[in-house]
């Protein structure tokens, strides 16, 4: 019997909120009003096998992120339950905690630390880092004098080193960079984090979904589907 | 130096994340301004030279080692002061990190409050060397002054976890707390010795706490000040309780507060 990682069960988020105002008065008066109520996600069922890769699909707006704060523990959910059975969570996005004033060589260390690395560890990576990122001349420039591409390529640098035993990677291949970069970091992608970890891939791109999960999440609406089919989920996600 | 001791220290993740955000906050306040590390000490420097000129030239206020007596109480404030002003938006500005991994936010006050630390030390530094230029000596309490930091950490950090925790909800916070913090400027003893509120006012000492620690603070770096063992006691407790709040408020309602970062 395979050993699940994560159990989510009959879980519901609804975020309050009162509307900007710009008046005193009616700031003022949004202090006794009953909030608005947004119910970002309901009735969610997810069950997630050690070592499994499922992709998660859904339009803008239709609760992806929100899932992953849930999972993360950032966030409580109204209703329903959520186990994590294994032990730390990792959510990867590119450019995570990038310092525009700091250099390179200054996010790399703040980066390994925030992504759980001890600087022992990151002393060690830091060479692979920066050649795989393709800065060696600009290790002591602040970030603020970088290319979007350079920063894209020195955030996924860092991200693949990182060591945790759930990814929630979260839009992780956006602009990574030119074609050749590209396979080059798919494929270190694969070699460091598909090796039997626990990952949610939060992607629009239908090309990552289709190639990398074992099955596919939809969320529409904050409804929720699992598919073992990745054909079936993304046809029912296009319709 | 610190790195040199920090590498025989092992591996722990958790406490090199702190160092390294408080050395990274420290150095992101000043090492990129041209004159970088200066400007923790023109701060303080610059108040003293205008209060100076105000109390003695223009009240002709006459007091010995009124400099001293200046740069002991300003220092202990403006570190106050700066920690709680941008500690209170220290959740929104690490929503990166609140975000992206599972950690305990008791890290980020912890190295907030070592970067705003770091920034003292100096200032103390700057504060001992202008006391053996001007021949003035240090307080005959002088040992005691690491308990004096230590309420002071104590109560800053408890101030800085509860209005953290205010801010994102309510934020005008921010500038009720601006006008406590000059009422308290004016009123805690940095211009005049706090043992006045001993005869008057009784009840100061036990609403401002920094009315005893600025007090005791003196007592340790400048002589001729009495140490008021009472009042640090109380202080102290008073401080820890403070902080078992904030420390109840963030695990209660640190999810609640998530949602509007």
């Amino acid at each position: 019997m395979e050993e699940l990682s994560i159990d989510i069960k009959n879980l519901s988020k609804t975020f309050s909120f009162h509307e900007k105002e710009t008046s005193i008065i009616k700031k003022l008066g949004s202090l006794v009003t009953t909030p608005k109520r947004n119910r970002v996600l309901s009735d969610i069922n997810l069950q997630i096998n050690k070592g499994e890769v499922i992709g998660i699909i859904g339009k803008n707006g239709s609760g992806k992120s929100t899932l992953l704060k849930l999972i993360l523990g950032v966030l409580e959910p109204d209703e329903g339950s959520k186990m994590v059975t294994e032990g730390k969570i990792l959510r990867l996005a590119l450019g995570l905690g990038f310092d525009m004033n700091l250099t390179a060589r200054d996010n790399i260390y703040v980066n390994g630390a925030i992504l759980g690395l001890s600087f022992k560890q990151i002393g060690k990576a830091f060479n692979d880092i920066i050649s795989f990122a393709e800065i060696e001349k600009f290790v002591d420039t602040p970030l603020k004098f970088f290319s979007s591409g350079m920063r894209s390529r020195l955030s996924f640098a860092i991200a693949i080193h990182a060591e945790a035993d759930i990814y929630l990677i979260d839009e992780f291949f956006g602009d990574v960079g030119d074609e050749i970069f590209k396979q080059k970091s798919q494929k270190a992608f694969e070699t460091n984090l598909l090796s039997g970890k626990t990952i949610l891939l939060v992607s629009h791109s239908l090309e990552t979904i289709y190639e990398l999960s074992d099955r596919v999440f939809v969320l529409k609406e904050g409804s929720g589907r699992m598919f073992e089919d990745v054909d079936g989920a993304i046809e029912w996600y296009l319709n | 130096m610190l790195t040199n001791i920090l590498r025989h220290i092992p591996e722990n993740n958790r406490f090199e994340r702190i160092w390294k955000l408080a050395q990274v906050d420290f150095k992101k306040r000043y090492y990129n301004d041209k004159l970088g590390l200066i400007w923790a000490l023109i701060n303080p420097l610059s108040q003293i030279a205008i209060y100076y000129f105000v109390f003695t030239v223009v009240l002709e206020k006459d007091e010995e080692n009124f400099v001293p007596f200046l740069f002991s109480g300003l220092i202990m404030w403006i570190a106050f002061s700066e920690a709680t002003k941008t500690g209170a938006n220290i959740l929104t500005n690490k929503k990166y990190l609140i975000e992206n991994i599972q950690f305990n936010w008791i890290d980020l006050y912890l190295s907030h409050m070592t970067s705003i630390f770091m920034g003292l030390i100096f200032n103390l530094i700057a504060y001992f060397g202008t006391v053996i230029i001007m021949g003035v000596n240090l307080g005959s309490q002088f040992l005691l002054f690491p308990l004096v930091l230590l309420n002071w950490f104590v109560l800053t950090t408890a101030v800085v976890i509860i209005l953290s925790l205010l801010n994102p909800i309510f934020e005008d916070i921010k500038h009720i707390w601006a006008i406590v913090i000059l009422v308290g400027f004016w009123v805690s003893g940095i211009f005049f010795a706090g043992s006045f509120y001993l005869t008057e006012y009784k009840w100061m000492i036990h609403l401002n706490p920094f009315v005893g620690i600025l007090l005791n603070t003196r007592a340790c770096l400048l002589e001729g000040n009495e140490f008021y063992f009472s009042m640090f006691v109380e202080n102290m407790i008073a401080s820890f309780a403070l902080l078992a709040v904030a420390v109840f408020l963030l695990k209660k309602y640190s999810k609640k507060v998530a949602e509007f970062i």
